[in-house]
């Protein structure tokens, strides 16, 4: 299992017992499950769908949780309280912040993934 | 190689055989050949005829002259007598040695001389006898008498002095007289010279003469007075010879004693070189017979032991090359041995780095697929479906193939903590109930009351030894039942109990055949089994190594047709306490409040249930999964659940509504609000939940929660 630079597993590990198997699958829903999440926020902040934007910064923010990312889980739960209040360039610069961090999560998930035994 | 060996083996235990035959042989020979001296010994023991018959001859002799003297000094006849026999038999017992020592030429000689020297001595003492007697007087008497006779003749005529005559002695008869032999005339002498001791001796002749004198002075002394003077003169002249002859004879006597001492010497010096002689003679056939067999002997001993070492040089040989050539082989057995442990390897390792190849990317297929389904339509979710089901399926197959490449590399290592038995097994039935009311079958548990409470061990690694026992017997078995028991076998002094944990079934069996290799890698019983059941063939070896890592056994008997029972026996040592072990949260203990509880999990998103369902498994309850509200209300609406874990934020019905709606149908089952936002927590108590938990949760705070609601 490689170090990782974003993604804190400690929590996923402790709940799984040393079961990487179940560190892998969360793993692979997170992969799985982000993407899709963060097309919707996105999606949801262009059309200015406020309330859908923070349903779906809400869905993402656990998840960013889950995986040891509290910095953008924080960002996440900025949009999902505080939309209203966050200027249109704050916001835009929160969601690309939020995508990039979110697109090295995957990658490194999915290096997590294929190198871990299980 | 196992038949060489046995060759080999048998050319040792030859070689050792035919060693063993030779020593025998020569050991029998040398015990013959010893024997060989038995009859020498034998001679040597018995006594020595000739030793006894000299002797005897020597002591008859003795004897002889014993009566001899007994008769010169008695007189008498009797003596004379047995002097003769005693003669006779030393002439026998002579004979008799001249006969033994015929074949022996000194020995022959020797008996001669002592027959000559006895003779001699017998003869000796003959003449010394007949010396003794006096001859030389008689013969003087005699011619005195001869002298008298016409004195006689004139008495005789004259009538007057008849009474005198008559008293002379009569005339010995001359028949008689030539009849005896020399010993009876000896003693016939004698006799005639006592009778003339007696009647008439000198002294009484002369007495008889003078009576003679006066009568014929008296009757006619002129005639006779001249011839009167000249018998007396012949008498004087018979008194001087026989004085005369008495110093002769006594001369001849001591001469022949001399003679007699003489020959006893000689005798005796016989007699001394005769027992050397046979002493010598016995030495000489001791050493003899010693020789014969020594030399016997040494040539058995020889010849034994040159093909004693014939044979060892033989077969020794014979050993050495076969022994190479088993060193040769053994060498090429042992680079195949590595040749094909360094292939199971490499094919291990090729195994393990294929599956865990395949493995990745299949994991990512179905998370593609998963999330594909999320958004396609209704038929191309059907089809995702199938796609998903079939990669999990792979996945299924893969995922062994590394477990056994671990087992073989005996990279597991087995935990060594307290767990509760009774709860595996439960935990077992429980996991499998489902299977077998779906497969038409009873899943039946029967957990023996003497059954420890606690042991201690590897309950994860038991736990996957009878899930895969009982995943195959459910799976195997159509009709019927699968049991699975777990009985006590035996308690150690060291505090050690033997368990045995049975599944059986009413399944279809496996041929007696198949039984042996069911435990291998890769197997199943036949090639059907894999047709219609599907499967890698490595979950029973899985199952095997795990028994056989944790120092059990594993057995199966099966009859086709009728079901097939495995017996698994594990030891552990019983952990005996009185409180019951609560293992920490955060270790992932299991708790026992949880064990076998129905729990519904509704949250739409899958991580959420994913950590929900794992918490919930790991500490032995059941769950139930949905993602919507109107999910969760169906599931609650056909199924009795303990307590249920409401997300807040559903999409439709949200958590909160979908709450009212339960406790408006009247159920009034703990309900616990799972929520990211913390202020919920204020206001979830007026909503209907029991109570609520604040993701991300900690384990041991999703269960406290959880067995505090459960009562």
């Amino acid at each position: 299992m490689t170090t990782q630079k974003h993604l804190n597993l400690s929590y996923i590990k402790a709940l799984s017992g040393g079961n990487n198997g179940f560190v892998v699958r969360m793993l692979q829903t997170f992969c799985r499950n982000v993407p899709p999440g963060m097309s919707k926020l996105n999606e949801h902040a262009a059309a200015g769908e406020l309330v859908e934007v923070g349903q779906s910064a809400h869905k993402l923010k656990t998840m960013f949780r889950y995986v040891g990312m509290e910095g953008i889980a924080n960002d996440l739960e900025r949009l999902e309280f505080n939309l209203s209040d966050i200027s249109e360039t704050e916001r835009s610069n929160l969601l690309r912040r939020i995508d990039q961090a979110a697109e090295k999560a995957i990658l490194e998930a999915q290096d997590v993934i294929l190198t871990t035994p299980y | 190689m196992t038949g060489f060996v046995h060759a080999v083996t048998a050319k040792a235990f030859a070689g050792f055989l035919f060693l063993a035959i030779v020593f025998g042989v020569g050991l029998f020979l040398i015990y013959r050949s010893v024997e060989g001296l038995n009859p020498a010994v034998q001679r040597i023991r018995e006594p020595n005829k000739i030793v006894e018959l000299w002797g005897d001859a020597i002591k008859n002799v003795n004897v002889a002259a014993t009566y001899m003297r007994s008769y010169l000094l008695t007189v008498d006849p009797a003596m004379l007598e047995k002097f003769d026999a005693q003669r006779d038999t030393i002439a026998s017992e002579l004979d008799t040695l001249r006969l033994l020592s015929l074949n022996n030429p000194e020995r022959s000689e020797r008996a001669d001389s002592l027959v000559i020297l006895l003779d001699q001595k017998l003869e000796e003492m003959t003449l010394g006898v007949v010396a003794s007697q006096g001859d030389a007087m008689s013969a003087a008497i005699d011619d005195a008498v001869k002298q008298l006779d016409p004195l006689e003749r004139k008495r005789e005529q004259e009538e007057e002095v008849s009474t005198a005559r008559d008293s002379v002695a009569p005339q010995p008869k001359a028949e008689e007289k030539k009849k005896k032999n020399f010993f009876q005339r000896i003693m016939l002498n004698k006799q005639k010279k006592k009778s003339a001791d007696t009647d008439m001796d000198i002294v009484q002749l002369a007495s008889m003469l003078d009576s003679i004198i006066v009568a014929d002075t008296i009757a006619a002394v002129s005639d006779t007075v001249n011839h009167t003077l000249l018998i007396a003169e012949q008498l004087a002249e018979a008194k001087t010879k026989d004085y005369q002859n008495r110093e002769v004879q006594l001369k001849d006597e001591l001469r022949m004693l001399a003679q007699m001492r003489t020959t006893d010497s000689t005798i005796q010096a016989l007699s001394t070189r005769m027992l050397r002689a046979e002493q010598e003679a016995t030495a000489d056939l001791i050493a003899q017979a010693s020789t014969e067999v020594r030399k016997s002997s040494d040539y058995i001993i020889t010849v034994l032991a040159g093909g004693a070492i014939l044979l060892i040089v033989f077969f020794t040989v014979i050993i050495r090359r076969d022994v190479g050539r088993s060193a040769q082989l053994q060498r090429q057995i042992d680079q195949a041995r590595i040749n094909a442990e360094q292939l199971a390897k490499t094919r291990e390792e090729f195994a393990a780095n294929m599956s865990h190849e395949i493995r990745s990317p299949l994991n990512a297929i179905i998370g593609i697929s998963e999330q594909l389904s999320k958004t396609s339509s209704l038929e191309q979710q059907k089809l995702l479906e199938g796609l998903i089901r079939s990669s999990q399926h792979l996945l299924g197959l893969i995922n062994p193939v590394l477990d056994v490449t671990r087992l073989n590399a005996n990279k597991i290592e087995f935990e060594s903590q307290p767990f509760k038995l009774r709860e595996v097994m439960h935990d077992v039935q429980y996991a499998f109930n489902q299977a077998a009311v779906d497969q038409g079958i009873k899943l039946l548990m029967k957990v023996s009351a003497d059954v420890p409470e606690y042991v201690l061990g590897d309950e994860v690694r038991l736990r996957q030894i009878m899930f895969n026992l009982v995943s195959n017997a459910i799976k195997f078995t159509d009709h019927g039942s699968v049991t699975i028991t777990c009985d006590k076998q035996g308690e150690t002094a060291d505090g050690e109990c033997r368990l045995s944990f049975q599944v059986a079934d009413t399944g279809i069996g496996i041929e007696r055949e198949s039984l042996a290799r069911i435990f291998e890698e890769y197997t199943q019983a036949n090639r059907g089994i894999a047709r219609k059941f599907g499967g890698t063939g490595l979950g029973l070896s899985i199952t095997r190594k795990l028994v056989e890592q944790q120092d059990g056994t594993i057995t199966v008997t099966s009859e086709p047709g009728r079901g097939t029972v495995f017996h698994v026996a594990l030891t552990y040592p019983i952990v005996r306490t009185e409180e019951p072990i609560v293992r920490r949260l955060d270790n992932n203990a299991p708790h026992h409040r949880l064990k076998g509880k129905n729990i519904l999990v509704c949250d739409d998103e899958d991580m959420n249930r994913m950590l929900a369902v794992m918490v919930i498994s790991n500490h032995g309850g059941f769950t139930v999964e949905c993602a919507s509200g109107e999910e969760a209300l169906e599931k609650i609406h056909h199924l009795d659940f303990d307590l249920i874990l409401m997300d807040l934020n559903l999409p439709g019905i949200d958590g909160k509504s979908v709450v009212a709606l339960i406790r408006a149908d009247g159920k009034k089952l703990p309900i616990i609000a799972v929520t990211g936002n913390a202020h919920e927590q204020d206001s979830i108590h007026s909503t209907g939940f029991n109570g609520i938990i604040i993701k991300p949760y900690q384990e041991a705070q999703l269960v406290d929660e959880i067995v505090r609601h459960l009562g």
